[in-house]
């Protein structure tokens, strides 16, 4: 173990230990100075892990000092240190916009305090190398996410949390029973050591069902088509900071435990998921972006941004090769921040209006900045050309293309035509929000100068995307090289020598049929 | 909008409240749940002692104790809590959190337990491990919880009206 062992923890115990920190009763300014604190450590940890783990180094770190197979272990490899830093900053932005919009209700019940433990169960769920962990993780993560979901108990908040929670706790029992099955069929939890055992019991059908059963629970995490029906619903009724990381990163979640799952654990039989993960990515990049088109509110749309967006990932994962899965890593960046970016320009374009409707008209006059950074993330969403997203979707696209099977190419059509649907769906955004001459009896509200700070630095961000495209692919293409060769990450995490699986005590011999 | 609604009757420390009286008022449920109540609170410490290299540990223990002080409750009405249970959680976590955070600190893997023998002529020789105080921290955490959602459904007032209720 190297002496770096201790930092694949570091983020989630540091946004632990600030949420319990701002469980003390505390004046706002210390509340907030010390989120701000705390989320900029995680931010500061997470780059540790991707320089850590640039050379292809995989960091492990027991708990409790157990061994791999036995103990629960934290793993960092390339992908795991990726998704912790790309949490990092969308985490930053939210606790930004939290910080720039008092709230005193939901601050007075720990609004920062339940933040800083969703930031934790994201974070552990990114770096656990287990998978009864990932469960606790996504717990954790879940339970902070119910209670910021009714925080504020509005009827629409209790509403749509109901459904959420509802949801997510069947699909969380889903998961419990999925981690049962797994154990029963190969007798371990660790993903390495899961991974070892499937491919020493080569294709087999019952690991496969575990894999399908997985792949439902992440897909219902991951709000795929038929299981997403919460989200479009859900997200909106949040508060607006609580609402950016939501669509940011939650979903991200879902979609990096099946990369994980699908890449590194479960690999005998990669034709069923993949052919079942095509499917449904190219159903709900279509429903999506046909909800976009559909809906007349500022944060509906973008919640059909964000369902489409996972619809590309899993289209890109369903392909299956190297090359896609590069695409989907470096799309995942460009999905979460310009996801962040979109949700911030919408909590000032909703402030400056009073409500929630797009069609306001000729904001353009009063908001030129926030109609530029939106002109630009909108043309990151849809994939055309000066943008990131352009360089993320024409490489899934040539991904699918390369791959050939019928259903790859088919999904590569829904592809082209769901970005074509959203172009529209954005520059109706557009049409009715910026363009066109203000209603003079319309107010214009002021909005805090710091929210639309937080809209221009995601926006900055999402610029970044174009110009160190260079640098996220580089990184995307180790990432996918790491992932193509699991027997690394195996290596990595269990040692070279076989595990050994030590005789009972007390002198009672194995039980062998 | 926080709906308004009715503010909850506190719990009565002895039980003059009309309104809070016994959920039940047999005399053999209140004399056998004193006994009753000390024997379940003893057998979870016990879980709880032993928990760390036994089968036991802070979370059934937790639940123990949550079930003798329910019952406490059915019997006579009052709370044998002196204190509100839900301020038991943000405690118990910040313990079985700090307990894994010593050894991160000191270098050595989180949740390290240290332990060590002691003897003492009335228990013999026994195992003291530091992952107690993680067991115990968990104990509040579960007794707090437990009790906080026990608790608030016993308060549940079925002709209580909420704003919008029409």
């Amino acid at each position: 173990m190297s002496g770096l062992s201790w930092l694949p923890l570091a983020p989630f115990v540091t946004s632990l230990g600030f949420g319990l920190l701002l469980l003390w009763p505390a004046r706002r300014e210390v509340r907030v100075a010390l989120s701000l604190v705390g989320t900029l450590a995680t931010l500061a940890f997470a780059v540790g892990l991707l320089l850590a783990t640039a050379d292809g180094t995989v960091l492990v770190s027991a708990l409790g000092g157990w061994r791999a197979p036995f103990g629960i272990v934290l793993t960092a490899d390339r992908l795991a240190a990726w998704m912790s830093l790309l949490a990092a900053v969308s985490a930053l932005l939210t606790v930004w916009q939290a910080a720039a919009d008092p709230d005193p209700v939901r601050e007075k019940y720990h609004l920062f305090a339940l933040l800083q433990f969703l930031f934790a169960g994201v974070q552990l769920s990114f770096l656990t190398g287990d998978l009864f962990n990932l469960f606790v993780a996504f717990e954790v993560m879940l339970v902070a996410s119910y209670a910021l979901t009714v925080l504020g108990s509005t009827r629409e908040q209790l509403r749509e949390g109901f459904r959420y929670i509802v949801m997510n706790l069947a699909a969380s029992s889903l998961l419990v029973v999925a981690c049962g099955l797994a154990y029963g069929v190969l007798g371990t939890l660790n993903f390495a050591h899961l991974a070892q055992r499937a491919a020493e019991l080569g294709p087999n059908a019952t690991v496969t069902s575990v894999g399908v059963l997985l792949l439902i629970v992440f897909a219902a995490k991951g709000a795929l088509f038929p299981l997403g029906f919460w989200l479009p619903g859900t997200y909106p009724a949040l508060p607006p900071a609580v609402g950016t990381f939501f669509a940011a990163v939650l979903t991200k979640v879902g979609v990096y435990a099946l990369l994980r799952v699908f890449t590194t654990v479960f690999t005998q039989e990669p034709g069923v998921t993949n052919t079942l993960l095509l499917g449904l990515g190219s159903v709900t990049m279509l429903y999506g972006a046909f909800g976009m088109a559909s809906q007349r509110e500022w944060r509906r749309i973008l919640s059909f941004t964000v369902v489409s967006s996972v619809g590309y990932l899993a289209f890109g994962l369903g392909i299956g090769t190297p090359e896609a899965v590069r695409a989907s890593v470096a799309y995942l960046a460009v999905s979460v921040l310009v996801t962040t970016a979109l949700f911030a320009i919408a909590t000032v374009a909703e402030r400056a209006t009073g409500t929630r409707l797009v069609r306001a008209r000729g904001m353009l006059e009063f908001l030129p900045l926030l109609a530029a950074c939106f002109l630009l993330c909108a043309l990151t969403v849809a994939g055309l050309p000066p943008s990131g997203g352009f360089v993320a979707k024409y490489a899934l696209v040539r991904a699918g293309l390369s791959q050939g099977s019928p259903l790859a190419l088919l999904a590569v059509g829904s592809a082209l035509l769901s970005s074509l649907i959203t172009l529209y769906a954005m520059l109706n955004v557009w049409r009715g929000f910026f363009w066109g001459k203000h209603p003079t009896w319309l107010p214009v509200y002021r909005v805090p100068r710091p929210l639309h700070a937080a809209a221009y630095t995601a926006s900055a961000l999402v610029a970044g995307l174009t110009l160190f495209a260079g640098p996220i692919f580089a990184q995307a293409d180790a990432t996918a090289a790491e992932l193509s060769t699991p027997q690394r990450y195996i290596r990595g995490v269990l040692g070279d020598e076989p595990v050994v699986i030590p005789p009972a005590p007390g002198g009672q011999p194995e039980a062998h049929p | 909008m926080t709906p308004r609604r009715k503010k909850p009757a506190p719990v009565p420390v002895n039980g003059s409240s009309p309104t809070t009286a016994p959920l039940t008022d047999d005399p053999i449920l209140r004399s056998v749940s004193r006994a009753v109540f000390a024997l379940i609170l003893l057998f979870a410490f016990l879980l709880l002692w032993r928990g760390h290299n036994a089968p036991g540990g802070g979370f059934i223990a937790g639940l123990m104790t949550v079930g003798a002080l329910i019952l406490h409750r059915i019997a006579t009405g009052t709370s044998a809590l002196r204190v509100d249970p839900l301020r038991l959680v943000p405690w118990g976590l910040a313990l079985a959190f700090l307990t894994g955070l010593v050894p991160y600190l000191l270098g050595r893997p989180f949740l390290k337990s240290a332990y060590g023998y002691i003897t003492t002529p009335l228990t013999g020789e026994f195992e003291w491990a530091s992952a107690l105080l993680f067991d115990f921290g968990v104990y509040l955490v579960v007794v707090g919880g437990g009790l906080a959602i026990a608790y608030a459904l016993t308060d549940v007032d079925p002709q209580e009206r909420v704003e919008g209720d029409e």
